[in-house]
């Protein structure tokens, strides 16, 4: 009998043991990997996915009954939660088919006596992060470690591939291709909008051979939009959207369970409140769960959520990923979730069981969110998704993977530039910057000079490249990963229990004795000492709201698409039902200004006692009008001197300043023409701190900056410094700089998405131009000009501005 | 205006957008923590910062030396940022070879007091007392003196419209106490908090603000 057949036969038997069907897509999948292809799975979660390449993986030992020599198989997951469910379903496997196989999990929450257990004997199955796999490569000796490895499975790829740590991940797993290249590299992905470019990037130069398999499975999603009866209750600006929260109080109450999803962790706190004010039998029965709560809290709700103990939690996108086969029974979105990809994600957390429907509901804080809410109703009955946007030429990211091989066995250069230029990421790197960057790591600038003490890597007698210093290396363990955050103090209560974290910036702002709101509690300062905040129950119920500056998100370039065409819905004179409660505030807008038509780009001015506003509504989301707005500026203060603050947010953006700004000179002048772009942009964004924020993850995750060893930070103060500083310092000596110049692109491909940037201003080109002049503020430019995190960019002279400053001096 | 003239207790001082202040009756030029080595100790830690931007602090203290032709320069303080490392070399060349009267008011930085106490024309004391002035590192009272000290490295924000702000460092002035401005680059600054009885004269790009 053929392997496959035998195979096949197998697994039938397990499978309907358990009562289950192999799903088409699994079955695929596991003909491939007996074929020893690489390749690419795309299933929703939930579905099994796993077990489509665990079987098929693990076939020969099943088979003979054999026992493996060394590791044989890495399964690394994004998050450190996802390793524990997959630990157990890969261990049941094992169980029930009595292999004699180990499986053990590593990560950052692995304790100490178990990781000297693994370096001793390594487990035939590992579950780690990027992360832990980096560090991996940092040991010596890691190529033996890794000499019988059969498989690799990369775990929710779509949630690593638009960021760093796939590039990460790409260079991990070409560093290993070069030891061994008997093994297969799967992925698993949910559906996003580039799974052909996914495998790509995942696989390298390899991916000709390699398989891209989806499964045929839809999504069941209803949504039901929660929306006021009485027109006045839905606010046309805030995000809070706490003044419909009766709206939501029914589905509470009748659901065994919910998850309420919200946007940002403020927001998180203070819906958890006031839902424990209205519904106060929810004690006990309601918990929170944000990426500042302290990681055994989240993971004490994570399991109670699983063995039904809570009925409600409040989350924030640190609940989008993991704990799958939630028993949850429905799920309630507070405010736009600013992507369709993510709010499908979410709405799958609710009907697990296969062929059940999932249920979201959506709450609109303000009342453009009514109309995104259709427009998302649309985009989950066609299924289509955004694309992640890889990164590619992280010097960056390239920096610290070449300094974990330094450490760990050394490595010769010629080779590892063949072999990184096999990856995705790196396959367009020049040998000029490949050059620059050794020379960075081992000298530390362009050119040697005399007298200098610059530490780092060394090169051997044999060309070898390799870290000597105990202390750069110990530094580099410590500093490994590509998520960087603000400084963080810990929160604990006087017996010493902690809470989680909070922003140190945050904190400053504190004294001693003033009380906040924490992770559902009103805290009150007993003591801020070295990197923690000591604090104690307060009965007071007026605090201040802890916000975080964690990202903001922006619309998708596809969520912006859908958008646009419900807005210019709103232009015609017959409304559809689903605006009713919009009637009056639509009735404002056309009678004050207008709604643009599909053929319009529409313009308000208007003066109020903080100077001309300028408002320009282009519908593209944060991320474009946050580009366009510094275009514009920049390009009409090459027209007279002008200083504006800019303001944006996913519907438009204002220019304000303290001097009328005729916006004929901006239509004469032909400001929105697509020519240029790349130049005006890097002319207005020298002038922003655009690039200064990317360059605070490049200077951690490069190594220019230290953040200090845990639990010892005070004793490394000399070397703590700020990325600002640093970007300022290379901005003044060393414009050159690669990591320089990377903060720049990272910023045009992925803050500013130039290429949506062009689209948009095509769009805007052909359209005409609609200025309206207005006596006050008309009801959609509310949300923006009330947007407090606002910019600025001026063609004056620095010191004339500072001069014009001292003016308002107070 | 490149600096602004104050009289304090009849002695006329000189505050420089350079982020020093030239006490003319003393013929003193005044500044306050550079921070020298700062740059190499992070490359020495790994951290390729430019060489160059250390080298610019000699630099600029050259170029004030040449504006006001002082006979005694004195550093209120964190002279030196950390352990000895080779930067400092070309300061301890230019300290004994300038022919110059250096005095450094030890700081909190300045550890290495051996190697700094044999740098032969730079005078270490802790504190200088001289016509009601005192001259220290931290902040100090003493009654009838007006304390000159480094230390806080202070900025202020000055709001732009739309309520943005932006960080400027400054000399922080109150009836008995000038704080200055760290003059060494990559050194950072603290925002301080405005108050109503304090002055500000603050640095800009070629000139020196003062309060309207």
């Amino acid at each position: 009998m053929s392997d496959k057949k035998q195979f096949k036969e197998w697994t039938t038997k397990w499978m309907s043991k358990k009562g289950w069907k192999p799903q088409k897509f699994q079955y695929s999948t596991w003909i491939s990997v007996l074929n020893k292809q690489s390749g690419l799975v795309n299933a929703p979660t939930g579905s099994g996915k796993t077990l489509s390449l665990v079987p098929a993986i693990l076939w020969p030992y099943i088979k003979h009954k054999s026992i493996p020599k060394g590791l044989i198989c890495l399964w690394i997951t994004p998050l450190r939660s996802l390793s524990q469910q997959i630990l157990i379903s890969i261990e049941n496997f094992i169980d029930e088919n009595n292999l004699d196989l180990t499986v053990g999990v590593r990560n950052g929450d692995t304790p100490m006596n178990e990781r000297s257990k693994q370096n001793k004997k390594i487990p035939n199955i590992l579950i780690t992060t990027p992360e832990s796999l980096q560090l991996i490569l940092c040991s010596k000796g890691w190529k033996r470690k890794l000499q019988h490895l059969k498989a690799i499975v990369v775990d929710e790829w779509h949630e690593l591939i638009g960021s760093k740590r796939g590039v990460q991940v790409e260079l991990c797993l070409s560093s290993i291709k070069s030891t061994n290249n008997n093994f297969i590299i799967w992925g698993i992905s949910a559906t996003i909008g580039n799974l052909d470019e996914a495998k790509d990037v995942l696989l390298g130069n390899e991916s000709s051979s390699g398989v891209l398999i989806k499964s045929s499975l839809k999504n069941n999603i209803e949504v039901k939009c929660l929306s006021p009866k009485k027109i006045k209750e839905i606010p046309w600006r805030g995000h809070l959207g706490l003044n419909l929260i009766d709206l939501i109080i029914p589905i509470l109450q009748d659901n065994k369970s919910t998850l309420i999803f919200t946007n940002t962790r403020s927001q998180c706190e203070v819906w958890y409140q006031n839902i424990l004010e209205k519904v106060p039998e929810l004690a006990g029965n309601m918990a929170m769960h944000h990426g500042s709560i302290d990681k055994k809290v989240r993971l004490w709700i994570e399991d109670s959520i699983r063995n039904e103990k809570i009925k409600v939690v409040v989350c924030t996108s640190s609940l989008d990923l993991g704990v799958d086969f939630f028993p949850v029974e429905s799920i309630i979105q507070i405010g736009g979730p600013k992507g369709v990809a993510r709010f499908i994600q979410r709405a799958g957390r609710s009907g697990h069981r296969p062929n059940s429907k999932s249920k979201i509901y959506f709450l609109p804080t303000h009342a453009i969110e009514l109309i995104e809410a259709n427009a998302l109703k649309k985009a989950v009955k066609l299924n289509v998704v955004e694309s992640r946007i890889p990164y590619i030429l992280s010097f960056d990211v390239l920096i610290q993977h070449l300094i974990s091989l330094a450490i760990s066995d050394g490595f010769n250069s010629k080779e590892v530039f063949n072999t990184i230029k096999s990856t995705h990421a790196f396959k367009l790197i020049t040998e000029l910057e490949w050059n620059w960057i050794l020379k960075f790591i081992t000298i530390g600038s362009k050119s040697l000079s005399k007298y200098d003490e610059y530490k780092k890597v060394e090169i051997d007698h044999s060309g070898l490249y390799k870290v000597n210093s105990r202390r750069v290396a110990m530094r580099h363990r410590v500093q490994i990963g590509t998520i960087v955050s603000d400084t963080h103090l810990q929160v604990k209560m006087l017996n010493g229990r902690k809470l989680g974290h909070i922003e140190e910036w945050f904190i400053s702002k504190l004294k001693k004795g003033d009380i906040f709101l924490f992770g559902g509690q009103f805290l009150q300062i007993f003591q801020i000492n070295n990197m923690s905040v000591t604090v104690k129950k307060s009965k007071s119920k007026n605090g201040k709201i802890v916000s975080w500056m964690g990202g903001r998100m922006s619309f998708s370039s596809y969520m912006s698409d859908l958008l646009r065409d419900e807005l210019y819905e709103l232009s015609s004179p017959n409304l559809s039902n689903n605006y009713k409660p919009l009637d009056f505030l639509i009735n404002k807008q056309k009678s004050q200004s207008c709604i643009p038509l599909p053929t319009q780009f529409l313009i308000e001015s208007f003066k109020t006692k903080e100077g001309y506003h300028n408002v320009f509504y282009p519908f593209e989301g944060r991320f474009v009008h946050e580009a366009l707005s510094h275009l514009l500026a920049y390009r009409i203060s090459l027209l007279f001197p002008i200083s504006f603050s800019l303001a944006f947010n996913d519907y438009g953006f204002e220019l304000l300043s303290d001097q009328f700004l005729d916006i004929n000179q901006v239509m004469d002048n032909n400001l929105f023409a697509p020519i240029h772009l790349n130049n005006d942009l890097q002319q207005g964004l020298n002038l922003s701190e655009m690039a200064r924020r990317k360059f605070r993850d490049i200077a951690v995750i490069s190594g220019l900056i230290f953040s200090g060893m845990p639990n010892n930070r005070k004793k490394n103060k000399d070397l703590q410094s700020s990325s600002q500083l640093v970007f300022d310092v290379l901005r003044d000596y060393e414009d050159d700089n690669l990591l320089l110049r990377q903060s720049y692109n990272e910023t045009f491909e992925h803050q500013i998405e130039e290429q949506r940037l062009r689209l948009a201003l095509n769009r805007i080109n052909n359209q005409d131009l609609i200025w309206n002049k207005l006596e006050k503020p008309s009801p959609l430019s509310l949300p923006i000009i009330t947007d407090r995190l606002r910019e600025n960019l001026s063609s004056e002279g620095f010191d004339d501005r500072i001069e014009k400053m001292m003016k308002n001096f107070k | 205006m490149i600096n602004i003239k104050r009289k304090i207790n009849s002695n006329t001082f000189y505050f420089d957008y350079r982020k020093a202040v030239y006490w003319s009756d003393e013929e003193t030029l005044i500044l306050a923590d550079l921070h020298i080595g700062k740059v190499m100790h992070f490359r020495k830690n790994g951290s390729a910062l430019p060489m160059k931007a250390s080298s610019n602090n000699l630099l600029a203290l050259m170029g004030l030396i040449n504006f006001y032709n002082p006979k005694k320069v004195i550093f209120l303080g964190d002279l030196f940022h950390s352990s000895f490392n080779l930067e400092w070399n070309e300061w301890i060349n230019f300290f004994n070879s300038s022919g110059l009267n250096f005095t450094l008011v030890i700081g909190n930085h300045d550890k290495e007091t051996h190697i700094i106490k044999n740098i032969e024309k730079l005078n270490i004391v802790f504190k200088v007392e001289l016509k009601g002035f005192l001259l220290s590192h931290h902040p100090k009272t003493k009654n009838g003196y007006v304390n000159f000290c480094g230390h806080i490295h202070p900025s202020i924000s000055l709001s732009l419209i739309g309520n943005r702000k932006i960080k400027l460092q400054c000399f922080s002035i109150s009836k008995n106490q000038v704080v200055f401005p760290a003059f060494g680059e990559f050194t950072g600054s603290f925002e301080i908090n405005k108050q109503d009885d304090m002055e500000y004269l603050i640095i800009g790009e070629k000139r020196i603000f003062q309060k309207v």
